[in-house]
């Protein structure tokens, strides 16, 4: 019993981080219907950033925030020099763009800070907690905490602000917005920028959790897809449901099966929910066109 | 089974969330038979067609080809069964000829296999041939005959819709439903789209003809059905849904009469 | 004249032949260095030219070809170190496998829209990386050893390989040239269309992935041979990212393209290995990846019919348009991708 619950938790506290990667993938594919396969280099650019500016003495706060506006940057250029220009392309083509954005990333993130895995600090510090039986690091508080607060910004953003009326008219329904004067490009770089800044959160408050290094964004990139896709491509509360279900379903496969299959366990949990339900737990609908 | 009619269209609905698109619709067609759909901007025409050709579920309903329910049967096995269809916005195969549009709809029938083609068996290359054939046939016969290979991107809007509609014709269909295919056509070109519609008539099939142009289709059509905003609120001759009451008040009183003054083959949109 | 010569250029058998000699006589004339990396290139050229198919007719995308071509490698790994049988068998045991596995996964996603495809092939490939990596055969992380030779020469390897790539282009040409070859292109440019005209789209689009899987399968089992030596490490994610960046800097719609994409890449990879001599091997292999990042975006911007079908498509717009200018867009509706059926549905 203490192992399940042990399990499960864990399963949040890494299934949190594929939810904020899963949420900016939806974001970007529900504003621009791009899918875009570089995401989880936002999460590794965070990653990286921070742990340069901590152990350049660099406190928390400031860091988080520098390192969150890198990522951001990156994801103004690419959504400024890339996607305007590409904004005609075919579904294939995006596809391969984006890839090609991921390795180049990839390759960006190495030149700069090499591949050596690093050790960031933890948050507050290295304690744990006690939870009926289970040991949960407080890091993981951190992580749930991040997902929390980014919930909430965004459900802020969307429905609160005029700023987000418009991003969410432009999500719903692409030809009126644009009917009613709204840029539809201009609004896909906005979602550029909040999905990386979203990414790269999730990459610094994950990175003590492990050894960061320039490598992990393939991955968590890779998970953070199949949270979207089990939640619902359209859906961002899907995103973050899918994200963290996916959390679990590894820790506990890894946990009774093998963690040598968790890659194995989780893409046949991609192919089932293709088969069964394509449009994922929350999404709506899988295409409009017929 | 024996039925005199061929195309059964009964309670016919498709809803799309809470907007019902097409309600309860029914209607029959018999053989040699041209059925004109009018009414109004999004009154429902082209969802009806696509309900027809399963390219969105029906809510209700049931749809029969000579006697037999196609409802609940996938796109392309109703198209072999016999019903098939032109777009509103054509969708021709821009990036290769003419005549290899042809080809690729007399090939749909058979879907020859991938690997037989390639390895060049004999059973493929019969298939070719007599599907090169065919194309030639029909080509021959058409307005296009000069432009087999012209890529389909490159030839004028009316051309395009014409070569949709010889590549529907290319199945041999006994039900033909045709989506507008008057607009943005030249005088002559929608006379020759009439003139093959009552050929295709004459050779004992059915043609459905959405169309905006009244006059054309008043001229052409043995029936109508009128529907607005998803009902079928009339069915007759061309003479008595012209005296209908209420078409003449949700429709003809309203974009009949202008058409009518705009003159004969004055396009409607 | 040089019309006629075209002509003959364009003839599947010439130009099968012409891929099977210019390596061969290449091979011939330069030293070992560079014959077995002819050999290589031959081997990524036979699975491009399956994903040209795929991708470039077709009109879909397959993220996880490495999974076919590991199972072509470890087929003829597992059938020779396991059970010793001759390499030969356990090449065409892998076609076989592949052909099945290409078609179970056919029914099962082809019906899915391109980006879910992609998705669903990604899956594919990674699941079958982690089915190398712990199934009780494969030897695990340590791969398999002593995988016997086809041949013995490196010349031998040279010709079978283009051989294959030979009787791969001359397969594809005959094909896409034909009138099934419209109905691909049929398939790529309106799946509502082509249902329309009473094929399936699923069908056409499950045969063009399952000769993408054997081409992949055959080309990783003569690897396997070759190499004499596999690992899980060769069959990842990344492999499966290189061969779609060779099929698509060539171009997704040519044999020619086909044979530059994966010379163009293999050529980039040597280059960066001299040139990166003096670094470590790490940054030569950042840099690596930025390259081909970098390329393939600028690529896709730019050129999304890849190098050389961009540049071919315009000679032949240029010879094929008549006095109008080309229609593209009818009504401003997107023709590549999106299957529109009409104003209203989209909306
Ligand atoms: N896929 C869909 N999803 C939601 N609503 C739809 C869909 N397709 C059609 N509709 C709605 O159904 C109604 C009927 O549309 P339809 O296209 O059938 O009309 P129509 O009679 O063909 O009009 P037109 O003469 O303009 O072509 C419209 O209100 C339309 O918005
Ligand atoms: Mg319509």
């Amino acid at each position: 019993m203490a192992t399940l619950l042990q399990l499960v938790l864990a399963g949040i506290g890494m299934g949190s981080v594929y939810a904020l990667v899963a949420i900016g993938f939806s974001l970007i594919y529900k504003v621009t219907g791009v899918i875009n396969f570089a995401q989880g280099e936002f999460a590794m650019i965070g990653s990286m950033s921070f742990w340069l500016l901590q152990s350049h003495g660099i406190p928390l706060v400031p860091a988080l925030v520098v390192a969150v506006a890198i990522a951001a940057a990156v994801g103004a250029a690419i959504g400024r020099f890339v996607m305007y220009p590409a904004a005609q392309a075919s579904v294939l083509t995006l596809i391969f763009i984006t890839l090609g954005l991921d390795t180049a990333l990839r390759g960006l993130g190495t030149l700069v800070w090499g591949v050596n895995p690093v050790a960031v600090q933890a948050f507050s510090g290295n304690g744990v907690l006690h939870v009926l039986g289970a040991v949960v690091p407080t890091q993981n508080l951190w992580i749930f905490g991040a997902v929390v607060i980014v919930a909430a910004l965004l459900y802020f953003l969307l429905e609160r602000t005029y700023f987000g009326q418009g991003m969410t008219a432009a999500m719903d329904n692409p030809t009126a917005a644009r009917l009613y004067g709204m840029n539809p490009l201009r609004f896909g770089l906005y979602a550029w920028v909040l999905a990386a800044a979203i990414g790269a959160f999730g990459g610094v408050v994950f990175a003590p959790m492990t050894m960061a290094n320039t490598n992990m964004g393939l991955e968590l990139g890779l998970y953070g897809f199949v949270g979207a896709i089990l939640g619902g491509l359209d859906s961002l509360p899907g995103a973050a449901v899918g994200g963290i279900a996916l959390g679990i379903v590894t820790s506990l496969s890894a946990g009774y099966i093998s963690s040598d299959w968790a890659d194995g366990v989780a893409f046949a949990v991609l192919l089932i929910m293709l088969l069964v339900r394509p449009q994922g737990i929350l999404g709506t609908s899988l295409n409009r066109r017929v | 089974m024996q039925t005199e009619w061929l195309l059964e269209v009964e309670g016919v609905t498709v809803a799309f969330g809470g907007i019902v698109a097409v309600d309860d619709v029914s209607f029959r067609v018999r053989a040699g038979e041209v059925l004109g759909v009018i009414g109004p901007n999004g009154a429902g025409k082209t969802t009806l067609f696509n309900a027809l050709t399963a390219l969105v579920p029906l809510s209700h309903g049931d749809v029969k080809l000579s006697g037999a329910s196609v409802s609940g049967w996938t796109t392309h096995r109703i198209a072999r069964a016999g019903i098939a269809r032109t777009l509103q916005t054509p969708e021709i195969f821009p990036q290769i000829t003419v005549r290899e549009n042809m080809l690729a709809a007399i090939l749909s029938r058979q879907t020859p296999w991938l690997i037989a083609v390639g390895l060049g068996l004999p059973s493929a290359r019969r298939c070719e041939a007599r599907a090169g054939e065919e194309a030639d046939r029909l080509l021959r016969d058409s307005l296009l005959r000069d432009e087999g290979g012209r890529l389909a991107g490159d030839l004028p809007f009316g051309h395009q819709r014409l070569l949709e509609i010889y590549r529907a014709l290319a199945l041999d269909p006994r039900v033909l439903l045709l989506d507008e295919p008057l607009s943005g056509l030249t005088r002559e070109e929608a006379g020759v789209v009439l003139g093959l519609i009552r050929q295709i008539r004459g050779a004992g099939r059915a043609v459905l003809l959405v169309e905006h142009d009244l006059p054309s289709v008043l001229a052409v059509a043995d029936r109508i059905v009128v529907l607005a905003e998803g009902r079928l609120i009339a069915e007759g001759t061309p003479a008595e849904v012209q005296r209908d009451e209420n078409v003449r008040r949700v429709y003809l009183g309203r974009e009949a009469g202008q058409e009518r003054a705009a003159g004969q083959g004055g396009m409607a949109q | 004249m040089s019309r006629q010569l075209l002509g003959t250029a364009r003839n599947p058998a010439v130009q099968a032949l012409l891929v099977l000699a210019i390596p061969l006589a290449l091979g011939l004339v330069v030293g070992p260095y560079w014959v077995s990396e002819l050999t290589l290139v031959g081997m990524y050229t036979l699975v491009v030219i399956g994903l040209n198919l795929f991708m470039g007719y077709a009109g879909q995308v397959s993220l996880g070809q490495a999974g076919f071509f590991g199972i072509g490698a470890y087929a003829v790994g597992i059938a020779s170190t396991h059970f010793g049988l001759a390499p030969w068998i356990g090449l065409v045991l892998g076609m076989v496998l592949a052909a099945a596995a290409a078609w179970l996964l056919g029914v099962l996603a082809l019906h899915l829209m391109q980006h879910y495809l992609a998705l669903a092939t990604l899956a594919f490939g990674i699941i079958a990386d982690v089915a190398f990596q712990q199934l009780p055969l494969t030897g695990g992380n340590s791969g398999l050893y002593g995988i016997p030779a086809f041949t013995l020469n490196a010349i031998g390897f040279l010709a079978l390989t283009w051989g294959a790539v030979a009787l791969g282009s001359w397969f594809t040409n005959r094909l896409v040239r034909s009138g099934t070859g419209s109905l691909l292109e049929a398939v790529r440019s309106s799946e509502v269309a082509t249902a329309l005209m009473g094929a399936d789209p699923a069908t056409v689009k499950r045969q063009a992935f399952i000769v993408s899987a054997v081409l992949a399968a055959a080309a990783g089992g003569i690897y396997a041979s070759w190499e004499g030596y596999i690992d899980p490490t060769v069959f990842t994610f990344a492999l499966s990212i290189n061969l779609v960046l060779m099929a698509v800097v060539g171009g997704l719609r040519s044999v020619v393209g086909a044979v530059l994409g994966a010379a163009g890449v293999e050529a980039i990879n040597q280059i960066l290995k001299f040139a990166g001599a003096s670094l470590a091997p790490a940054t030569s292999g950042a840099l690596q990846l930025t390259i081909y990042g970098l390329a393939l975006v600028v690529i896709m911007i730019y050129w999304p019919e890849g190098l050389v079908t961009g540049l071919g498509a315009r000679s032949r717009a240029r010879r094929t348009a008549g006095p109008q200018l080309p229609l593209q867009s009818v009504d401003g509706h997107e023709r590549d991708g999106g299957q529109v059926v009409d104003g209203a549905q989209r909306s």
